[in-house]
């Protein structure tokens, strides 16, 4: 508020519209403190006791070996999709040939709208119908199972230009 | 690093002391990624088995971790990783989208004999599965665990600005779902 203005300038600044959604957040946390703290979920009785032994004795179970993943596989993929796309674009325009008549007659609007619904909609489950169950695994496994300490590992072990890195 | 967290973690990584250092690491850690797990994939089998994957993976890539991070962290990225990867993965297999595997989810909790909460907390549940992955995690790990925005800055790779706006927009989100549905 203007008439508020302190005398001095203190040179502090509160971020954009953070008095606008002051009351906002604080009657949402108030709202909130009238929900239970606890979740509800219970465990077996005696569940933890024995947790240890359990999982040491599946941690001696395991296989050791840690399993390589090809570094061309990423590769692969990508060409599957595209050449799964470029297959899914020829049969559009095989079995939809497009219809003879004025073009200027479908507003741009419809054009877009149908680029945002359609191709937009070739997503990551349109992918996993082409691709094998194993190709799927691997894709599972790139993306989930490297920590970023095996990347760097990785990185740092196998390239000659470490710059890279700076990426 | 702690000291103690330190001496922890050269155990861990010297063979000969690997093992009874790793019996240490669940038993310190085993209950609070239980619950972290949990709040996640909500069934308890499920938790159990993301749980004991999570202690697998930690027991095999310990000799990678790195002094920079804390070990805590480390583990609770792990157990989040493994979480995601199991909704994701069962998401795949039922060939529907990962959201509609948490609703499934969490239509099965009323019937669940390890969820014992009152209507108003499995309210709270459903309210909770409605927010998108990230908005869940945060939600849960701020509400529930206490855990402080620099922590949850460094297990979720996120800047604490942005993890302070992510949990205001739950909270606005959870508290309209509960006002929308509430009954009588």
């Amino acid at each position: 508020m203007e008439d508020n203005k302190e005398k001095y300038e203190h040179g502090f600044k509160a971020p954009e519209g953070y008095f606008d959604k002051f009351e906002d957040n604080l009657f949402n946390l108030l709202e909130l403190e009238d929900l239970p703290k606890e979740s509800g979920f219970k465990v077996p009785e005696g569940y933890f006791d024995g947790l240890e032994n359990t999982i040491l004795q599946k941690v001696k179970e395991e296989p050791k070996e840690t399993k390589v993943i090809p570094l061309f596989r990423r590769r692969v993929v990508w060409y599957s999709a595209s050449v799964a796309a470029a297959v899914a674009l020829l049969f559009t325009f095989i079995y939809n040939p497009p219809v003879e008549g004025d073009e200027e007659d479908i507003p741009l609007a419809e054009i877009e709208a149908y680029i945002d619904q359609d191709i937009a909609s070739f997503d990551s489950y349109d992918l996993a119908q082409v691709l094998t169950d194993e190709e799927l695994e691997g894709l599972e496994i790139e993306n989930n199972y490297l920590l970023d300490e095996d990347l760097e590992d990785y990185i740092l072990d196998n390239l000659d230009d470490p710059t890279i890195l700076i990426e | 690093m702690l000291i103690e967290e330190q001496s922890l973690v050269s155990a861990l990584q010297s063979p000969s002391q690997k093992e009874e250092a790793f019996r240490v690491l669940v038993s310190q850690y085993k209950e609070r990624l239980y619950w972290h797990i949990r709040k996640m994939v909500l069934d308890h089998d499920d938790t159990d088995d993301v749980l004991q994957n999570t202690f697998i993976k930690i027991f095999r890539s310990i000799d990678n971790f790195k002094a920079e991070s804390k070990l805590y962290t480390w583990m609770y990225r792990i157990a989040t990783n493994e979480s995601i990867t199991f909704i994701n993965k069962r998401a795949k297999r039922a060939q529907i989208s990962s959201e509609e595997v948490q609703q499934d989810m969490i239509s099965k909790l009323e019937s669940d004999v390890y969820f014992e909460g009152s209507e108003i907390q499995l309210q709270l549940q459903r309210a909770i599965a409605t927010l998108p992955q990230k908005q869940q995690l945060i939600f849960n790990m701020k509400y529930f665990e206490d855990h402080t925005y620099e922590e949850l800055s460094e297990i979720l790779d996120t800047s604490v600005g942005g993890l302070k706006s992510s949990y205001h927009i739950a909270v606005k989100k959870i508290t309209a779902y509960i006002k929308e549905n509430e009954t009588g």
